[in-house]
């Protein structure tokens, strides 16, 4: 059995007596968990707001603010509005979108809404653009359309292009045309639409003074459907080929009298037909008459001429794609819950033959393009190729570039990572479908993501508003989105599998024709381009990380821990200052011994919770602590934890009474990253010894750590650690 | 109450009017741009909101808030 959850809320809320309602409600919210539904939020809030006084509402809020769920958050910012505290319900919707593992669509068109009125209008472009960009159902651009227009007339809309465009159309396109125009909006395209008469457009092609010359647009789309052909189930299929025939002839005398690109939407396959698998067998069945007809419109397609097939998106939506009640009652073809998917095809299209689609995808490199950490790893523990599944699955990602690569469209790599580390699994790795020579651009290096993009935009010359970035990591993809809005950051999961799809979905690179350019465009950028150093930048980094909210914690290894600080001891290679090898026995004697302090650290942050991340093993005397080994794992990497491991070092020496603290830095190949961490930290460098360092705690105050609030030792690990025999 | 609450919202989000507010008895003669496409949206925001499907009967028939308001009962109530 199955239960509505909008219904059964709706029932609780309804059958609540007015005393009980606060509750029930605090209860509710409670037992929510993960992703928020926006219209739960709304009912909830509705229900508050209209039976319960301001002050209870108020007492509701104060006791949801505690919890900081997802639809508590949605749920305090619909009261806000009731309430007409506009900055109150931005906070709070703002609090909900950072909480969201991807930020709900309806959610920013709330926020959008919001901001639209209080004249932030960039703002408002900027959330309402994300709301729509991708696979937001058709009742929110119902809802959103009217907003578009109003920010398209503002004074803050400066659109990247700005198009004319024509639908001639065998069916209505009243409710098309708004969702297409928005979808243009969401990428940064201003299109004018022309509405021809409907079912007329024959006539308006061949009458030279119809309103479609007279509007003189840059594109046209012909959209047509397989009513159209009147076909019975055992049609001469001549009569299919006739109609195809006919519209090329249209596309003539259209592209003869006018410059646009003509975009034909091709005939939709109906699944079923009364004559059964007959109308696919025959000679004249109607779906091989269809098919035959799309055939016919796809081939040797004539300059200026694009061909979409909506079988695509049948094969995605399912029957969705068509409603037989909005075909009867309105002719409206495809279903309205198909027009979002079907105008990002019809933009795709759109800006390829405006020139705007996407040119270069910039990729991260561990976790996105092989499994693993290759730094870390090595080459031997990376996973690429079989026989793993997710091994697999990048080889086929990476399939998937080297093909976009053949076909015009640059490669770069933006990944935080040695440079040699970075280019190993290329030259060494047999697994790997990539080389080296793939890339046009090659950044590998510490500085962060978005000042690399930056750079690889101006190596190659090209735009940032041409870039599409791949990453797994939901930060790094946040950071480049607040950097760099222009870039295109799909949220892509973080399994290759999921990059993958994303990559397909968002349709960034279509491309309507295919030039010798176009093939050999890869050659030309990497004979010209000399690879030159990229340039740190980092412009409010310090915003950023403030905006991670996040929360480290410590405590002493225990039995609970000490087999992922050994594994960590064993296999950190970067940030690792003296980089020594212990067994678990080892570890543990240390632990037990009062001449020991052993810690672990642990770091989580709205993105969620990195596990057990570091580890300082030091040795104490009464006077002098030794740091033996200090390590942390590079997945947090510029999060200052670096500053919370060495306060949380400083304050316990001083805590115990000792007087100084010494450090020392080993170099390896593999650890210059921290060859400064303790100057970094504080410590002056000892004059006598080459790579040891001083921290005086008599002299010195301990630095103050930014950006990450610690929470003391976890209570349920009472540090208690079991002799073995 | 809320259910019109709720539809007064819908309505001021697709005509884009913070002012609108409705009753019961508010028509398509009342309200500016109520037409056959604004109709289209308006049943389609208003399944989505409450998670139901009107049937094509009701979405040619309703004329008036209270129209939609009644559908939304029926649809609710069902189980009721």
């Amino acid at each position: 059995m199955a239960i509505d959850t909008r219904q059964l809320v709706r029932h609780i809320l309804e059958r609540a007596a007015p005393e009980q309602l606060a509750d029930e409600v605090i209860a509710l919210v409670l037992l929510s968990a993960g992703e928020a539904c926006p219209e739960i939020g709304d009912m909830i809030a509705g229900h508050l707001s209209l039976r319960l006084d301001e002050a209870v509402c108020n007492r509701v809020l104060d006791r949801l603010s505690a919890d900081a769920s997802p639809l508590g958050r949605l749920v305090a910012a619909r009261l806000h509005l009731e309430h007409h505290q506009p900055e109150k319900a931005d906070d709070a919707m703002s609090a909900a979108l950072l909480t969201a593992s991807t930020p709900a669509p309806t959610v920013l068109a709330q926020r959008a809404r919001l901001r639209a009125n209080q004249g932030r209008l960039s703002e408002a472009i900027a959330d309402l653009q994300s709301a729509l960009a991708s696979s937001a159902p058709y009742a929110l651009f119902a809802k959103s359309e009217k907003l578009v227009e109003r920010l398209i007339a503002s004074a803050a809309w400066a659109p990247r292009r700005k198009a004319r465009l024509a639908l001639l159309a065998s069916s209505t396109t009243a409710i098309l045309a708004p969702v297409l125009r928005a979808t243009a909006f969401a990428r940064g395209v201003e299109l004018e639409i022309y509405q021809g008469l409907y079912g007329n457009f024959r006539q308006e092609v061949l009458d030279p003074n119809s309103g479609l010359y007279r509007f003189q647009p840059d594109l046209a789309i012909v959209l047509v459907n397989h009513r159209d052909l009147h076909l019975g189930p055992l049609e001469d299929n001549h009569f299919a080929m006739r109609f195809a025939e006919g519209l090329r002839d249209l596309w003539a005398l259209l592209r003869q009298r006018s410059a646009c690109h003509i975009i034909q939407l091709g005939l939709d396959l109906p699944p079923h037909g009364a004559w059964g698998s007959l109308e696919d067998t025959l000679a004249e069945g109607r779906r091989r008459a269809i098919a035959s007809a799309n055939l016919t419109l796809s081939a040797n397609l004539p300059t200026g001429i694009s061909f979409l097939d909506p079988n695509a998106l049948v094969a995605e939506l399912g029957d969705r794609f068509w409603s037989d009640t909005q075909w009867y009652s309105a002719k409206q073809y495809p279903a309205p819950s198909a027009l979002p998917r079907l105008a990002d095809y019809l933009c795709a299209h759109s800006m390829a033959a405006l020139g705007l689609s996407s040119k270069v995808l910039a990729v991260d490199l561990d976790n996105t393009l092989w499994g693993g950490v290759i730094g870390e790893d090595l080459l031997g523990g990376i996973r690429v190729g079989p026989p793993t599944p997710d091994g697999e699955a990048f080889v086929a990602l990476q399939q998937y570039l080297k093909e976009l690569q053949q076909r015009g469209v640059l490669l770069a790599v933006c990944s935080k990572n040695n440079r040699a580390d970075a280019e190993a699994p290329f030259r060494q790795h047999e697994a790997m479908v990539l080389k080296l020579d793939d890339f046009a651009a090659f950044a590998a290096n510490w500085n962060d993501k978005a000042g690399n993009l930056r750079t690889i935009a101006a190596d190659l010359a090209l735009g940032l508003d041409s870039f599409v970035f791949l990453d797994d990591n939901p930060m790094e993809r946040a950071w480049v989105r607040s950097q760099l809005p222009q870039v295109i950051v799909p949220e892509c999961g973080s399994k290759p599998w999921e990059m993958l799809a994303a990559l397909e979905r968002g349709l960034y690179f279509e491309t309507i024709c295919l030039t010798r350019e176009d093939r050999q465009r890869h050659e030309n950028y990497r004979a010209n381009q000399a690879r030159s150093a990229l340039k740190h930048d980092a412009a409010s980094l310090e915003d950023f990380l403030e905006s991670l909210e996040m929360v480290a914690e410590d405590g002493p290894v225990d039995d609970h821990t000490l087999a992922r600080v050994t594994q960590l001891v064993n296999k950190t290679n970067q940030f690792n200052l003296t980089t020594r090898r212990y067994t678990e026995e080892q570890v543990r004697a240390m632990a037990l011994s009062p001449d020991w302090w052993c810690r672990w650290f642990r770091l989580a942050d709205r993105f969620g919770d990195h596990g057990l991340i570091g580890a300082i093993l030091a040795h104490r005397s009464s006077r002098r602590w030794t740091v033996d080994t200090w390590l942390m794992s590079c997945r947090v990497l510029g999060r200052n934890m670096e500053q919370f491991m060495a306060a949380c070092l400083l304050q316990s020496a001083w805590q115990s009474g000792a007087a100084e603290v010494v450090g020392r830095y080993v170099p390896t190949e593999k650890n210059g990253l921290v060859q400064d961490l303790y100057p970094r930290m504080g410590f002056t460098p000892c004059h006598d010894l080459v790579g040891q360092y001083l921290f005086d705690l008599r002299q010195q105050p301990i630095p103050a750590v930014a950006f990450i609030r610690g929470r003391p030792a976890g209570s349920q690990s009472g540090g208690i650690l079991k002799r073995t025999a | 109450m809320y259910n019109l609450a709720a539809i007064q919202n819908i309505f001021r989000e697709v005509f884009d009017d913070e002012s609108l507010t409705l009753d019961r008895n508010s028509s398509s003669a009342d309200i500016e741009g109520w037409d056959s496409v604004a109709q289209v949206k308006l049943v389609l925001a208003i399944e989505e909101h409450f998670g139901l499907q009107l049937s094509t009967e009701e979405v040619s028939s309703i004329r008036s808030v209270g129209g939609f308001l009644d559908a939304i009962e029926r649809h609710t109530r069902r189980a009721a």
